[in-house]
């Protein structure tokens, strides 16, 4: 059907021609008019156009094709004329050029959790919006249709000429990953972003792992420019910064100890998770707090329409979630639990073997949570993580003359909430309230009693320390889509943060009770934001912004102006420069004892005397698209100020004195390079990741204020990881693993230390010379691992078995290296290894 | 904290080789040690260093040429002895400054150190009754006061020398053998009545044959310094001098007392905290070159 408009002239022409004749080299078209001449005359299509289009300028130049319909349309879209073709008949049109904005939520279709960051393109113009972390979009459209992608699901076109208001988006899961989804028309192609990675927990699912435990963070470690802290553990240095330089926020709130059992596992548990975003350069402005990097993940929201569950079964561990509508279509909920039952196989044989010596170790976790669609402007999240690990030893030695009794524990967890509350205030205006509770807590118990048959008194002695840190914090949070070219991001976002560095009771059989070490520390913080995500033109897309923070520590008012900047400068379908600055703070501060992220690590805050950590960081990248391939290399310049670090020998149990006074300040810098090849589709798929870096330490009492490797600095990380889907039901998996061997500090020689007997010093015992911190290095590292899953559709739904291997050739990989000199006359370096080939084995479902 | 770590990597299948690590040198080395002081003459001890992996033994190096520097000026040049002393004709003195220039090969080894001024005890005593402390260890209560000069930074060495008066005594030499002390919390209290951590230190000393501390917090002040003195050597039935010793030291005295004593300290605690570097004043060497006075404050029984 073609509708006239009143007061369009229609000219129809018939040409009788049978010939199409090939193009000109030579067609002189200046004006639509002169676009008509050469139609009439070049083909045999009938045409249609109102008068007013005849004096449109036009420029044409040799890739186009005038006599294909499909290349005029593309051609004369940015003229602002539509070419609308109805068999012979072509109509020519003036597009409206009212724009019409439409707004919605991008969501999974089957489970109707939120698509973040899906894409969402106005087809006529090509321009296009991410949605937020809510699934949120707002988009000007001045066609008739929209395209909807997102990695692993059905890329989708849809109509929008009959529609009006809020859209809601449901983009099917795709059936099959094996063929590559081949984007036609707009080419909508998104470059990877700097310094950003985006992980899916399907993709995450299907790497191998270590006793069979899936796990987030270790996913990110093999990630250019993320390293992990040492064999098997999940803490992660980012880009040469410390542990504590990384934000880590569960649905918004941050986690201060993401590890259990001293790292091995995650406190993630990826069935639980619905997105994970890593950013480690070119922060956006909404961003704050840490200096190293922002990984964001979003809990699942729960199924809105039917229940489903999965889980697993593991060797050390067993997990489980369900979700579903609470209400149809309105409430859903989302449960997973997870514990581990090594102590439930260790304690029992102790005890049968009649072992004086009992230890265990467990640990468990639980997120929950719910959403509600109030209105279809308002929709409320309250999200709940609860998470602990314990791990005992309990010694017992009854002889004839003596008994005794030791116990140590150790227990540490983190508690997380937030209520969200997203309100959509106008087409153009979306808003998401955030309430978080956030609270750590590190507790150690010693009890120790000597009982004698003799005379002699007993000795008992019983010591309990605990630290933790908790916040409480209110962020709001605004995304104006003002027009295709401008999205502007704005908020602010208090927190009270309440510290305790270590606090000691002392008991003994001689004094009563002691308590002492560190009072309550407050630390209030905030700040505000503003970004633009803005199209500088078709080809340049840049985030401008500013972040201003502020923290007041004691009497004291720390204040800090962050400028951020990204550019991406398209150079034509498939390669973008992009460069990024900036500047970042970070008020709380992690007291590291040892390189093995224990979780006694300490959470201390800003004072009048520990300033603030300040980075500047600036990144300079390329992306490319090349067939399958996605290619990125990037490299980046940090600056770190006000650091600090225990001095030496100072550690957490110290506490005769409080830790400022353990600790010293200084700087940092860190430079590397960044390749990541990725193939996202395809049967094959996975990526290769290779950094080069150097991270180096400055502080004036360590080190005799020479400048040294940081703990974490090797020289050449390199990941490799490949998933083959051999066919619907076999996956495989393989990660290799490449690190420069750690930096540690090692003694190099002996010599003899002087002593005083009387007024003149001897020489009869020894001292060891350590040349410097960190400058020795410890064996490298590498490792791989495979896996193997087999899939299942069952009546109730799909179960998989998965087979793998840890550590395959069974490399003895350092953790830890002393030296050994008890023997004199046989000194050597012990290396502790913890992990050589270890199988495993789980079973999971889905229903 | 260590052994539930160690315990836990067990667990875990660990397994422990013996390897050879990636170290940045070689382990050799030349250790250049003098503490020097007014009235005695200036002594220099070398050693060598023996690589890490090899057996300890005292290697003196007697291979050098010392030159001695009084204030800048070229005074003497030393060679070993018998026993592999450098001993000089060079008695230093208060107030002076005084440096050294070697070399073995092409490398040059050096140091500069001066002598400070004495800073007299104006009082000293010690309890005849035993008391324990939280530890479970024990000791004579004692206690110095000195006026701390405030110029500039001061560092000090206390010291208690028991000497033996069987066969006669001397109140106003160094005579004597050094008894261990033992101090709970390293503070002072000031003549205001105020308790003053002394910062930069050691939190306690436990057995060391010396306390060493900073003035930093009391700078300029009168302070008591409280301590016990444990019973190893004084004996309240015989007749002994109790030698309150206070050792005025430059800074690379302190550090040296400071780091050596912190690294034996930790490696017996086993803490897996980084080692200390010991600190030296030896360009291109390790040891220490230092002068230092003393004051003396003696206590019959």
């Amino acid at each position: 059907m073609v509708k006239v408009a009143s007061g369009l002239v229609f000219v129809c022409v018939l040409l009788v021609t049978s010939v199409v004749y090939s193009q000109s080299n030579n067609v002189n078209i200046e004006r639509f008019s002169d676009l008509v001449t050469y139609l009439e005359t070049h083909t045999q299509f009938k045409f249609a156009y109102p008068e007013k289009l005849a004096d449109v300028t036009l420029t044409v130049n040799e890739e186009v094709n005038l006599n294909d319909p499909k290349h005029l349309q593309q051609w004369l879209a940015p003229y602002g004329i539509e070419v609308v073709r109805k068999g012979d008949l072509l109509i020519f049109r003036k597009r409206n050029n009212a724009t019409k904005k439409i707004n919605g939520f991008v969501r999974d279709a089957e489970s109707g959790e939120s698509l973040v960051g899906a894409n969402v393109i106005d087809l006529a113009s090509g321009k296009g919006v991410a949605a937020n972390t809510f699934g949120f979009f707002s988009l000007d459209t001045s066609g008739d249709s929209i395209a909807v992608s997102f990695v692993g699901y059905t890329y989708r076109k849809l109509s929008i000429k009959e529609a009006g208001g809020e859209l809601l988006i449901a983009l099917p899961k795709e059936e099959s990953v094996l063929e590559e989804v081949l984007i036609s028309g707009n080419d909508i192609r998104e470059l990877p972003e700097i310094s950003t990675i985006r992980l899916s927990p399907d993709k995450i699912k299907k790497i191998p792992v270590f006793m069979g435990e899936t796990d987030i963070l270790k996913t990110l470690q093999l990630l250019p420019g993320v390293q992990a802290a040492s064999e098997g553990t999940a803490g992660f240095q980012v880009r040469g910064g410390g542990p504590d330089q990384n934000l880590i926020l569960l649905d918004g709130v941050p986690v201060y100890n993401a590890n259990h059992l001293f790292g091995f596992f995650s406190v993630f548990n990826a069935d639980a998770i619905n997105s994970v975003e890593l950013i480690k350069g070119g922060f956006p402005a909404r961003y704050g707090g840490r200096l190293s990097s922002i990984v964001d993940i979003q809990m699942k929201e729960g199924n809105l329409h039917e229940v489903e569950g999965e889980g697993a079964i593991g060797l050390v561990a067993s997990r489980v979630t369900v979700n579903g509508p609470i209400n149809k279509g309105k409430t859903s909920f989302m449960l997973s639990a997870r514990r581990t039952y090594i102590d439930a196989l260790t304690v029992p044989f102790a005890k049968l073997a009649d072992s004086e010596r009992i230890m265990g170790a467990s640990f468990w976790d639980l997120n929950a949570k719910v959403n509600h669609i109030l209105s279809p402007r308002d929709r409320i999240y309250l999200s709940f993580y609860s998470g602990k690990d314990r791990l005992y030893d309990d010694y017992s030695l009854d002889e004839v003359d003596m008994k005794e009794d030791e116990y140590a524990e150790i227990k540490w967890g983190n508690v997380t909430s937030a209520f969200r509350w997203n309100h959509k205030y106008t087409d153009q205006l979306f808003s998401n309230l955030t309430a978080t509770y956030t609270r750590y807590q590190f507790e150690l118990d010693r009890k120790v009693h000597y009982q004698y048959s003799d005379d002699t008194p007993d000795i008992s002695r019983n010591n309990q320390y605990h630290s933790n840190i908790s916040d409480v914090g209110l962020k709001m949070d605004f995304d104006y889509f003002l027009n295709n070219d401008h999205l502007i991001k704005f908020g602010a976002n208090v927190i009270y943060h309440t510290l305790r560095p270590g606090v000691s009771n002392f008991q003994s059989h001689i004094q009563a009770d002691t308590t002492f070490g560190s009072p309550e520390i407050n630390l209030g913080e905030m700040y505000i934001y503003v970004e633009d995500e803005v199209a500088l033109s078709r080809t340049t897309r840049a985030n401008i912004g500013v972040h201003y923070s502020a923290a007041r520590a004691g009497s004291k008012t720390y204040t800090s102006w962050q400028p951020r900047f990204t550019i991406n400068q398209r150079l034509g379908h498939a390669l973008s420069v992009k460069a990024s600055y900036a500047r970042m703070a970070q008020y709380i501060h992690l007291l590291v004892n040892s390189g093995i992220g224990l979780p006694t690590d300490l959470w201390v805050p800003s004072t009048e005397r520990v300033k603030p950590q300040l980075s500047d960081q600036v990144a300079l990248g390329v992306s490319s698209v090349y067939k399958h391939f996605e290619i990125s290399v990037e490299g980046y310049y940090k600056w770190m100020d006000n650091l600090i670090e225990y001095k030496d020998g100072a550690g957490f149990l110290d506490i005769d004195s409080e830790w400022e006074n353990k600790v010293e300040f200084g700087s940092g810098k860190s430079y590397g390079a960044e390749l990541f090849i990725q193939k996202k589709f395809g049967r094959s798929t996975g990526w290769i990741a290779y950094t080069w870096s150097k991270s180096i330490r400055e502080f004036d009492n360590l080190n005799f204020g020479k400048p040294f490797p940081y703990r974490y600095d090797r020289r050449h990380n390199v990941s490799i990881v490949y998933n083959l889907a051999i066919n619907d039901r076999i996956d495989f998996g393989a990660v290799w693993v490449y690190n420069t061997g750690n930096a540690v500090t090692l003694p190099t020689s002996t010599y003899p230390k002087a002593t005083w007997n009387s007024n003149e010093p001897g020489y009869e015992d020894f001292v060891k010379h350590y040349p410097g911190r960190n400058s020795s290095r410890m064996k490298d590292y590498h490792r791989l691992d495979l896996s193997i899953s087999f899939k299942k559709t069952k009546r109730w739904g799909e179960r998989k078995w998965v087979f793998g291997v840890y550590n395959t050739y069974s490399r003895l990989n350092p953790i830890y290296i002393e030296l050994d000199d008890e023997d004199r006359l046989n000194k050597k370096f012990r290396q502790l290894s913890i992990f050589p080939l270890i199988p495993h084995i789980s079973y999971q479902f889905k229903f | 904290m260590r052994n539930l770590v160690f315990i836990l990597a067990i667990i875990l299948l660990s397994c422990e080789t013996t390897v050879d690590p990636r170290l940045p040198d070689n382990g050799s080395g030349l250790v250049i040690y003098s503490f020097f002081r007014p009235g005695s003459a200036l002594k220099i001890d070398v050693f060598n260093t023996i690589p890490i992996l090899q057996t300890e033994t005292i290697q003196r190096n007697k291979d050098l040429k010392i030159r001695l520097l009084e204030n800048g000026e070229f005074v003497e040049e030393v060679t070993a002895n018998a026993q592999g002393v450098y001993v000089s004709n060079v008695v230093p003195s208060v107030e002076n400054s005084y440096s050294f220039e070697t070399t073995r090969g092409e490398q040059i080894f050096s140091a500069a150190s001066h002598i400070p001024e004495p800073v007299s005890i104006a009082r000293a005593q010690m309890s005849s009754e035993i008391e324990y402390i939280n530890s479970g260890q024990y000791g004579y209560p004692a206690e110095i006061v000195l006026a701390d000069p405030r110029e500039a930074t001061n560092f000090y060495s206390l010291e208690v020398l028991v000497q033996n008066c069987s066969s006669g005594c001397t109140d106003d030499d160094l005579t004597g053998n050094l008894n261990e002390v033992l101090v709970e919390e390293l503070k002072v209290n000031t003549s205001g009545n105020t308790d003053v951590e002394i910062g930069n230190g050691p939190g306690e000393i436990d057995g060391l044959k010396y306390i060493y501390f900073s003035d930093e917090g009391f700078n300029g002040e009168s302070v008591t310094l409280k301590f016990f003195i444990i019973p190893t050597l004084i004996n309240l039935n015989k007749e002994q001098n109790i030698k309150f010793v206070l050792k005025s030291i430059p800074q690379e005295y302190y550090e040296y007392l400071r780091t050596s004593d912190f690294q034996r300290e930790l490696e017996e605690d086993g803490s897996l905290t980084e080692p200390v570097q010991i600190a030296t004043n030896i360009t291109n060497g390790l040891g220490t070159f230092s002068g230092y006075s003393f004051s003396l404050y003696t206590i019959k029984h």
